[in-house]
């Protein structure tokens, strides 16, 4: 025999037994003052949601601080300084370690020098914003890449970036940096504007000499 | 003639029977103005949570400093990247810091740079696991400069805060420790106490306050410099 059934079911205790004489409590109607609370926190509510899903508040509040800047500027961000020299190109590229590699479109060379600020940094975002309207990821290995290394605050950094683009989209296209590769919310995000011509992108497409793409370094290259 | 009668004479009023006084609004709301900072608080806290991840568990935040020249008793309870912690027990001295008379083989120093060594001793049981370590001095606006091993054409102790042919033993990484080789140095026993020179790679003109020594951030040993 279980311990409920010893002490009597929950029905034989006296005070759970029915009172058939007594009316059920009737239940009041809310007070006016209530009704209109719960209105109130039901509209604020709708007004909230209105404001998140009908205005793009998520993307503001989560885009990048983009700092813009043009070839030569110095760019400053809140864990560098970046400054993007003259842009070259050409038809083949010349990786720096004997290695030529050729494209049907236009290989976009860019000399970056990165001064790490606060501690040391190593940059791993870059994408090139073509004219064409395309953006071009720049990986941190493959055949288009940015591989700065770390840079120790004080000593600049000299990098190349190398991508592989068709011809259209070198005409107006920018380039940006960042630290993250995969994050660039809510964190600076350089805007570098290349200043690049329709007449470059024909003169490069019909280039084949090779341009060279120097290993990173904290000396500066000699023929820049 | 029979006159009118009389109108009847006002009844007084009933007096009003004493009851409780009439509660306030703030009475009336005590308990929910009681919750309100809690409530406060709990939605600054659900939506900082990002904050210890990106933050705090990002940069130096919390120190066990030392005076110049003093030894420190640094404690502190890693993460093993399996799910549990392991601790690390180890005391820190800084005996010096200064331009470096020889540099590391291979070394070339970058324009506008110098070379700083630092030189430490420290002490710990044998086996535990000081691999991971990393090192950096900073100056007097709190700018840090790490140490590198392999850069500049020279190639240092990949570990900078044991010894190089002794380094004690390496983290675990699960089951797969029977399948590897011992790393380099550390099947050698560890000494009780040591001493290691390291090289940073400073600009010119940075005046060096300070030396951090850390393994998993925020937590760092302090060393301050003797100026």
């Amino acid at each position: 025999m279980s311990a409920t059934d010893a002490a009597g079911t929950p029905a034989d205790a006296p005070g759970e037994q029915a009172t058939p004489d007594r009316p059920a409590p009737r239940r009041r109607p809310p007070r006016p003052r209530t009704v209109s609370a719960g209105a109130a926190v039901l509209a604020a509510l709708a007004v909230g949601h209105l404001v998140v899903t009908a205005f793009p508040v998520s993307d503001r509040v989560q885009a990048s601080f983009v700092r813009p800047g043009g070839v030569g500027e110095l760019v400053e961000l809140r864990y560098a300084r970046l400054t993007a020299g003259e842009p070259t190109g050409s038809t083949v590229l010349d990786t720096d370690d004997g290695t030529l590699l050729a494209t049907p479109g236009v290989w976009l060379i860019v000399p970056v020098t990165v001064e790490a600020v606060g501690e040391p940094r190593s940059l791993a975002f870059a994408e090139v914003l073509g004219g064409d309207g395309r953006t071009y990821a720049v990986f941190t290995g493959g055949r288009s890449s940015f591989l700065p290394g770390t840079a120790q605050p004080g000593i600049p950094r000299y990098a190349t970036l190398r991508v592989e683009v068709p011809p259209d989209a070198v005409p107006g296209a920018r380039l940006r940096l960042g630290l993250d590769l995969k994050d660039q919310r809510r964190d600076d995000v350089a805007d570098i504007d290349l200043g690049l011509t329709q007449a470059d992108a024909d003169a490069w497409a019909g280039d084949d000499t090779p341009v060279v793409a120097h290993a990173p370094s904290d000396t500066p290259p000699e023929d820049s | 003639m029979s006159t009118p009668p009389a109108p009847p004479a006002p009844t007084p009023a009933p007096p009003t029977p004493p009851g409780p006084p009439p509660v306030g609004w703030w009475h009336r709301n005590r308990w929910a103005l009681v919750a309100l900072p809690l409530a406060l608080a709990l939605v600054v806290v659900a939506s900082g949570d990002r904050v210890r991840s990106l933050w705090w568990e990002q940069g130096l935040h919390r120190p066990t400093s030392a005076a110049p020249g003093a030894t420190v008793t640094f404690h502190q309870d890693l993460r093993d990247g399996l799910g549990g912690t392991f601790p690390l027990d180890v005391e820190v001295r800084l005996d010096g810091v200064g331009d470096a008379a020889d540099l590391p083989d291979g070394l070339e120093l970058p324009p506008g740079s110098r070379a700083v060594q630092v030189d430490l001793t420290l002490g710990a049981d044998p086996d535990v696991v000081l691999v991971g370590c990393r090192l950096a001095v900073r100056d007097t606006a709190g700018t840090r400069y790490d140490y590198v091993a392999n850069a500049w054409g020279a190639w240092q102790a990949t570990v900078p805060c044991v010894p190089e042919d002794a380094t004690g033993p390496w983290p675990s990484l699960g089951d797969v420790d029977d399948a590897l080789s011992a790393p380099d140095g550390g099947s050698t026993p560890r000494p009780a106490t040591w001493s290691v020179s390291r090289v940073v790679v400073v600009p010119d003109g940075v005046d060096v306050t300070d030396v951090v020594l850390w393994w998993q951030m925020p937590h760092h040993v302090r060393l301050e410099v003797e100026r």
